[in-house]
Protein backbone atom coordinates (compact mmCIF):
# COMPACT_ATOMS: atom_id res chain seq x y z
CA UNK A 1 0.00 0.00 0.00
CA UNK A 2 1.47 3.40 -0.84
CA UNK A 3 1.89 5.44 2.40
CA UNK A 4 -0.47 8.92 1.50
CA UNK A 5 1.87 11.89 1.11
CA UNK A 6 0.07 13.96 3.73
CA UNK A 7 0.77 11.66 6.72
CA UNK A 8 3.42 12.44 7.94
CA UNK A 9 2.32 15.19 10.47
CA UNK A 10 5.84 17.27 9.86
CA UNK A 11 6.22 16.70 6.06
CA UNK A 12 2.53 18.10 6.06
CA UNK A 13 3.28 20.83 8.07
CA UNK A 14 6.81 22.07 6.88
CA UNK A 15 4.83 21.65 3.16
CA UNK A 16 1.89 23.84 3.70
CA UNK A 17 1.14 26.78 0.81
CA UNK A 18 2.66 29.86 2.83
CA UNK A 19 1.07 32.95 2.10
CA UNK A 20 3.85 35.86 -0.47
CA UNK A 21 4.41 37.96 2.61
CA UNK A 22 8.27 38.95 3.05
CA UNK A 23 8.97 41.61 5.83
CA UNK A 24 12.48 43.40 4.95
CA UNK A 25 14.62 45.45 7.41
CA UNK A 26 13.21 48.48 5.65
CA UNK A 27 9.89 47.29 6.91
CA UNK A 28 11.21 46.65 10.10
CA UNK A 29 12.89 50.09 10.36
CA UNK A 30 9.65 51.59 9.37
CA UNK A 31 7.78 49.80 11.36
CA UNK A 32 9.93 51.03 14.36
CA UNK A 33 9.39 54.74 13.17
CA UNK A 34 6.45 54.51 12.72
CA UNK A 35 5.75 52.88 16.47
CA UNK A 36 7.80 55.43 18.23
CA UNK A 37 5.75 58.07 16.39
CA UNK A 38 2.88 56.66 17.48
CA UNK A 39 4.17 56.26 21.27
CA UNK A 40 5.20 59.84 21.37
CA UNK A 41 1.77 61.18 20.17
CA UNK A 42 -0.09 58.67 22.70
CA UNK A 43 2.48 60.25 25.30
CA UNK A 44 2.27 63.58 24.61
CA UNK A 45 -1.99 63.97 24.06
CA UNK A 46 -1.59 61.88 27.90
CA UNK A 47 1.00 64.43 28.78
CA UNK A 48 -1.34 67.20 27.95
CA UNK A 49 -4.54 65.65 29.43
CA UNK A 50 -2.16 65.71 32.88
CA UNK A 51 -1.04 69.02 32.30
CA UNK A 52 -4.36 70.63 31.69
CA UNK A 53 -5.97 68.73 34.68
CA UNK A 54 -3.00 69.72 36.84
CA UNK A 55 -2.90 73.49 36.04
CA UNK A 56 -7.01 74.17 36.40
CA UNK A 57 -6.84 72.56 39.39
CA UNK A 58 -3.77 74.31 40.93
CA UNK A 59 -5.85 77.16 39.55
CA UNK A 60 -8.89 76.72 41.08
CA UNK A 61 -6.70 75.81 44.74
CA UNK A 62 -5.85 79.57 44.24
CA UNK A 63 -9.37 81.19 43.17
CA UNK A 64 -12.04 79.19 44.81
CA UNK A 65 -12.61 80.65 48.42
CA UNK A 66 -14.34 77.36 49.77
CA UNK A 67 -11.69 75.59 51.85
CA UNK A 68 -13.06 71.62 50.81
CA UNK A 69 -13.16 73.43 47.18
CA UNK A 70 -9.15 74.50 47.78
CA UNK A 71 -8.47 70.86 49.02
CA UNK A 72 -10.07 68.92 46.47
CA UNK A 73 -8.33 70.80 43.69
CA UNK A 74 -4.73 70.59 45.65
CA UNK A 75 -5.86 66.68 46.26
CA UNK A 76 -6.66 66.58 42.27
CA UNK A 77 -3.69 68.18 41.15
CA UNK A 78 -1.61 66.50 43.26
CA UNK A 79 -3.20 63.07 41.85
CA UNK A 80 -2.75 63.96 38.46
CA UNK A 81 0.91 64.41 39.03
CA UNK A 82 1.37 61.36 40.87
CA UNK A 83 -0.22 59.25 38.32
CA UNK A 84 1.99 60.84 35.53
CA UNK A 85 4.77 59.77 37.66
CA UNK A 86 3.71 56.17 37.67
CA UNK A 87 3.21 56.17 34.05
CA UNK A 88 6.15 57.38 33.10
CA UNK A 89 8.00 55.12 35.55
CA UNK A 90 6.12 51.70 34.56
CA UNK A 91 6.70 52.55 30.51
CA UNK A 92 10.26 53.28 31.83
CA UNK A 93 10.73 50.00 33.50
CA UNK A 94 8.84 47.86 30.55
CA UNK A 95 10.98 49.56 28.03
CA UNK A 96 14.16 48.16 29.45
CA UNK A 97 12.29 44.52 31.08
CA UNK A 98 10.43 43.63 27.65
CA UNK A 99 13.15 43.06 25.08
CA UNK A 100 15.33 41.33 27.90
CA UNK A 101 12.20 39.09 28.58
CA UNK A 102 11.26 38.16 24.92
CA UNK A 103 14.93 36.51 25.30
CA UNK A 104 14.37 34.22 28.33
CA UNK A 105 12.43 30.49 27.62
CA UNK A 106 8.66 30.31 27.13
CA UNK A 107 7.60 29.77 30.72
CA UNK A 108 9.29 32.01 32.15
CA UNK A 109 8.07 34.82 29.94
CA UNK A 110 4.42 33.49 30.07
CA UNK A 111 4.86 33.38 33.71
CA UNK A 112 5.73 37.14 33.93
CA UNK A 113 3.49 38.08 31.37
CA UNK A 114 0.65 36.81 33.79
CA UNK A 115 1.89 38.14 36.93
CA UNK A 116 1.87 41.86 34.88
CA UNK A 117 -1.35 41.72 33.94
CA UNK A 118 -2.47 40.43 37.62
CA UNK A 119 -0.56 43.00 39.23
CA UNK A 120 -2.01 45.47 36.69
CA UNK A 121 -5.47 44.72 38.06
CA UNK A 122 -4.45 44.23 42.05
CA UNK A 123 -2.25 45.06 44.23
CA UNK A 124 -0.10 48.04 44.90
CA UNK A 125 -0.28 49.77 41.44
CA UNK A 126 -4.56 49.03 41.21
CA UNK A 127 -5.05 50.38 44.97
CA UNK A 128 -2.65 52.80 44.87
CA UNK A 129 -4.32 54.78 41.63
CA UNK A 130 -7.92 54.16 43.21
CA UNK A 131 -6.66 55.82 46.61
CA UNK A 132 -5.34 58.46 45.10
CA UNK A 133 -7.94 59.38 42.51
CA UNK A 134 -10.63 59.36 44.74
CA UNK A 135 -10.22 61.55 47.56
CA UNK A 136 -9.29 65.09 45.01
CA UNK A 137 -12.48 65.00 43.03
CA UNK A 138 -14.74 63.59 45.82
CA UNK A 139 -13.95 66.70 48.04
CA UNK A 140 -14.26 69.10 45.95
CA UNK A 141 -17.48 67.94 44.82
CA UNK A 142 -18.54 68.45 48.37
CA UNK A 143 -16.97 72.19 48.36
CA UNK A 144 -18.81 73.09 45.17
CA UNK A 145 -21.83 71.87 46.76
CA UNK A 146 -21.69 73.76 49.59
CA UNK A 147 -21.05 76.75 47.53
CA UNK A 148 -23.90 76.76 45.51
CA UNK A 149 -26.35 74.98 47.50
CA UNK A 150 -29.05 75.79 44.65
CA UNK A 151 -26.89 73.39 42.10
CA UNK A 152 -26.37 70.52 44.97
CA UNK A 153 -28.30 68.31 44.06
CA UNK A 154 -26.85 68.31 40.12
CA UNK A 155 -23.34 68.16 41.82
CA UNK A 156 -24.63 65.27 44.58
CA UNK A 157 -25.35 63.22 41.26
CA UNK A 158 -22.33 63.73 39.37
CA UNK A 159 -20.44 62.47 42.92
CA UNK A 160 -22.22 59.53 43.00
CA UNK A 161 -21.82 58.84 39.67
CA UNK A 162 -18.40 59.33 40.59
CA UNK A 163 -18.17 57.06 43.73
CA UNK A 164 -19.54 54.51 41.43
CA UNK A 165 -18.21 53.94 39.01
CA UNK A 166 -15.08 53.79 41.16
CA UNK A 167 -16.83 51.39 43.26
CA UNK A 168 -17.56 49.40 40.01
CA UNK A 169 -14.01 49.57 39.18
CA UNK A 170 -13.46 47.26 41.96
CA UNK A 171 -14.85 44.27 41.37
CA UNK A 172 -14.02 44.27 37.62
CA UNK A 173 -10.75 44.47 38.10
CA UNK A 174 -10.43 42.01 41.22
CA UNK A 175 -12.22 39.30 38.58
CA UNK A 176 -9.75 39.92 36.07
CA UNK A 177 -6.82 39.76 38.61
CA UNK A 178 -8.52 36.19 39.83
CA UNK A 179 -8.70 35.30 36.01
CA UNK A 180 -5.00 35.72 35.52
CA UNK A 181 -4.22 34.21 38.89
CA UNK A 182 -6.42 30.75 38.38
CA UNK A 183 -3.82 30.41 35.12
CA UNK A 184 -0.87 30.74 36.61
CA UNK A 185 -2.26 28.15 39.33
CA UNK A 186 -2.81 25.97 35.79
CA UNK A 187 0.60 27.05 34.45
CA UNK A 188 2.59 26.20 38.15
CA UNK A 189 0.37 22.72 38.42
CA UNK A 190 0.84 21.54 34.79
CA UNK A 191 4.38 22.42 34.90
CA UNK A 192 6.47 22.21 38.71
CA UNK B 1 31.00 52.08 17.33
CA UNK B 2 27.15 52.35 17.35
CA UNK B 3 27.17 51.77 13.40
CA UNK B 4 28.86 48.37 14.02
CA UNK B 5 26.56 47.44 16.76
CA UNK B 6 23.68 48.08 14.43
CA UNK B 7 25.49 46.55 11.48
CA UNK B 8 26.19 43.06 13.47
CA UNK B 9 22.89 43.27 14.76
CA UNK B 10 21.19 44.12 10.87
CA UNK B 11 23.46 40.63 9.86
CA UNK B 12 22.39 38.25 12.06
CA UNK B 13 18.50 39.56 11.76
CA UNK B 14 19.37 38.97 7.52
CA UNK B 15 20.87 35.67 8.48
CA UNK B 16 17.93 34.89 10.47
CA UNK B 17 15.35 35.99 8.17
CA UNK B 18 16.76 34.08 5.40
CA UNK B 19 17.34 30.80 7.31
CA UNK B 20 13.53 30.75 9.31
CA UNK B 21 11.31 33.29 7.55
CA UNK B 22 8.84 30.52 5.96
CA UNK B 23 8.97 28.72 9.87
CA UNK B 24 8.07 32.66 11.09
CA UNK B 25 5.30 32.69 8.46
CA UNK B 26 3.85 29.05 9.77
CA UNK B 27 4.32 30.41 13.15
CA UNK B 28 2.42 33.50 12.95
CA UNK B 29 -0.66 31.44 11.05
CA UNK B 30 -0.76 29.51 14.33
CA UNK B 31 -1.13 32.21 16.55
CA UNK B 32 -3.41 34.70 14.41
CA UNK B 33 -6.43 32.89 11.62
CA UNK B 34 -7.10 36.75 10.24
CA UNK B 35 -4.56 37.21 7.55
CA UNK B 36 -4.63 41.09 7.85
CA UNK B 37 -4.07 40.66 11.71
CA UNK B 38 -1.33 37.98 10.86
CA UNK B 39 0.13 40.16 8.65
CA UNK B 40 0.41 42.63 11.48
CA UNK B 41 1.92 39.98 13.53
CA UNK B 42 4.77 38.55 11.51
CA UNK B 43 6.22 42.22 11.48
CA UNK B 44 5.85 42.53 15.53
CA UNK B 45 7.76 39.63 15.27
CA UNK B 46 10.38 40.61 13.22
CA UNK B 47 10.67 43.76 14.69
CA UNK B 48 11.32 41.86 18.24
CA UNK B 49 14.02 39.29 16.23
CA UNK B 50 15.50 42.79 15.05
CA UNK B 51 15.73 43.92 18.48
CA UNK B 52 16.83 41.12 20.05
CA UNK B 53 19.67 40.25 18.30
CA UNK B 54 21.36 43.46 19.93
CA UNK B 55 21.57 41.09 22.66
CA UNK B 56 22.34 37.93 21.20
CA UNK B 57 24.75 36.13 23.00
CA UNK B 58 25.43 32.97 21.17
CA UNK B 59 25.22 30.68 24.01
CA UNK B 60 22.05 29.25 22.46
CA UNK B 61 21.64 28.09 18.62
CA UNK B 62 20.40 30.82 16.56
CA UNK B 63 17.23 29.25 15.54
CA UNK B 64 16.71 27.98 19.38
CA UNK B 65 17.25 32.28 19.46
CA UNK B 66 14.68 33.01 16.73
CA UNK B 67 11.88 30.86 17.76
CA UNK B 68 12.33 31.95 21.59
CA UNK B 69 11.86 35.53 20.54
CA UNK B 70 9.37 34.96 17.88
CA UNK B 71 6.96 32.93 20.37
CA UNK B 72 7.18 34.69 23.13
CA UNK B 73 6.09 37.85 21.10
CA UNK B 74 3.40 35.47 19.35
CA UNK B 75 2.50 34.98 23.12
CA UNK B 76 2.20 38.75 24.55
CA UNK B 77 -0.09 39.32 21.18
CA UNK B 78 -2.57 36.38 22.26
CA UNK B 79 -2.73 37.48 25.47
CA UNK B 80 -3.96 41.13 24.43
CA UNK B 81 -5.90 39.41 21.59
CA UNK B 82 -7.74 37.52 24.22
CA UNK B 83 -8.09 40.40 26.71
CA UNK B 84 -10.37 41.90 23.79
CA UNK B 85 -11.55 38.96 22.68
CA UNK B 86 -12.06 36.36 25.70
CA UNK B 87 -11.25 33.51 23.77
CA UNK B 88 -11.01 30.17 26.03
CA UNK B 89 -7.71 28.52 25.08
CA UNK B 90 -7.62 24.89 26.60
CA UNK B 91 -4.45 22.78 27.49
CA UNK B 92 -3.18 19.53 25.35
CA UNK B 93 -4.93 17.14 28.14
CA UNK B 94 -8.12 18.80 27.16
CA UNK B 95 -8.22 19.18 23.94
CA UNK B 96 -10.39 17.42 21.53
CA UNK B 97 -8.86 15.06 19.06
CA UNK B 98 -8.43 16.20 15.86
CA UNK B 99 -11.59 14.22 14.04
CA UNK B 100 -10.61 11.46 11.36
CA UNK B 101 -10.94 12.60 8.54
CA UNK B 102 -11.74 10.72 5.17
CA UNK B 103 -8.57 9.37 3.10
CA UNK B 104 -9.64 11.51 -0.12
CA UNK B 105 -10.42 14.66 2.15
CA UNK B 106 -8.26 17.83 0.88
CA UNK B 107 -4.69 19.06 1.88
CA UNK B 108 -6.75 22.40 2.81
CA UNK B 109 -9.35 20.70 5.08
CA UNK B 110 -7.17 19.00 7.10
CA UNK B 111 -4.92 21.76 7.22
CA UNK B 112 -7.69 24.39 8.72
CA UNK B 113 -8.41 21.15 11.38
CA UNK B 114 -4.79 21.37 12.05
CA UNK B 115 -4.86 24.84 12.90
CA UNK B 116 -8.01 25.25 14.20
CA UNK B 117 -6.70 22.73 16.87
CA UNK B 118 -3.28 24.39 17.64
CA UNK B 119 -5.04 27.98 17.39
CA UNK B 120 -7.09 26.77 20.55
CA UNK B 121 -4.17 25.83 22.83
CA UNK B 122 -2.35 27.15 26.08
CA UNK B 123 0.54 29.01 25.13
CA UNK B 124 3.12 26.62 26.34
CA UNK B 125 1.23 23.57 24.48
CA UNK B 126 1.31 25.74 21.47
CA UNK B 127 4.88 26.25 21.86
CA UNK B 128 5.47 22.48 21.97
CA UNK B 129 3.48 20.97 19.22
CA UNK B 130 4.75 23.86 17.19
CA UNK B 131 8.61 23.23 17.92
CA UNK B 132 7.45 19.56 17.22
CA UNK B 133 6.65 20.06 13.57
CA UNK B 134 9.65 22.41 13.24
CA UNK B 135 10.99 19.17 14.09
CA UNK B 136 13.33 20.67 16.72
CA UNK B 137 14.53 17.75 18.97
CA UNK B 138 13.06 17.55 22.78
CA UNK B 139 16.18 18.76 24.26
CA UNK B 140 16.11 21.92 21.88
CA UNK B 141 12.14 22.02 22.77
CA UNK B 142 12.63 22.19 26.54
CA UNK B 143 15.33 25.01 25.65
CA UNK B 144 12.60 27.25 23.93
CA UNK B 145 9.87 26.63 26.37
CA UNK B 146 11.74 26.30 29.59
CA UNK B 147 9.92 22.67 30.37
CA UNK B 148 11.49 19.77 31.68
CA UNK B 149 12.79 17.56 29.04
CA UNK B 150 10.26 14.82 30.66
CA UNK B 151 7.67 17.39 30.62
CA UNK B 152 8.45 17.87 27.02
CA UNK B 153 8.59 14.14 25.92
CA UNK B 154 5.00 13.84 28.06
CA UNK B 155 3.53 16.24 25.81
CA UNK B 156 5.00 15.39 22.45
CA UNK B 157 3.70 11.57 23.58
CA UNK B 158 0.07 13.38 23.78
CA UNK B 159 0.88 15.25 20.93
CA UNK B 160 1.16 11.95 18.61
CA UNK B 161 -1.83 10.44 20.38
CA UNK B 162 -3.95 13.62 19.05
CA UNK B 163 -2.40 13.49 15.76
CA UNK B 164 -2.84 9.29 15.54
CA UNK B 165 -6.22 9.83 13.32
CA UNK B 166 -5.15 12.29 10.95
CA UNK B 167 -2.39 11.13 10.34
CA UNK B 168 -1.59 7.43 10.57
CA UNK B 169 1.42 6.81 9.26
CA UNK B 170 3.92 9.39 9.77
CA UNK B 171 2.60 8.72 13.79
CA UNK B 172 3.67 4.53 14.10
CA UNK B 173 7.25 5.54 13.82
Amino acid sequence: MTEHPHDDPKQFWREQPLEDTTVSLEDVRMRIDRLATQVRRRNLIGGLGCIVVLLSFALFAVIFPNPWERTGSVLTAAASLFLMYQLIRRKIYLRRAEPLARQSDGLTFYRSELVRQRDFHRGLWFWSRLIVIAPGPAIFLVGFAKAYPSLAIYIVIEAATFVLLLIAAIPLNLRKAKHYQRELDALESANP
Amino acid sequence: MANDITSAQDALYQQATRDHADALKRLARAYEADAEARRDLLQEIHVALWRSFADFNGLCSMRTWVYRVAHNTAVSYVIRERRNRGKVMVSLEEIDPVPAVRPDSGRQQRLDQLFTMIRQLKPIDRQVILAYFEDFDAASIAEITGLSAGNVATRIHRIKNILSRQFRAGEKS
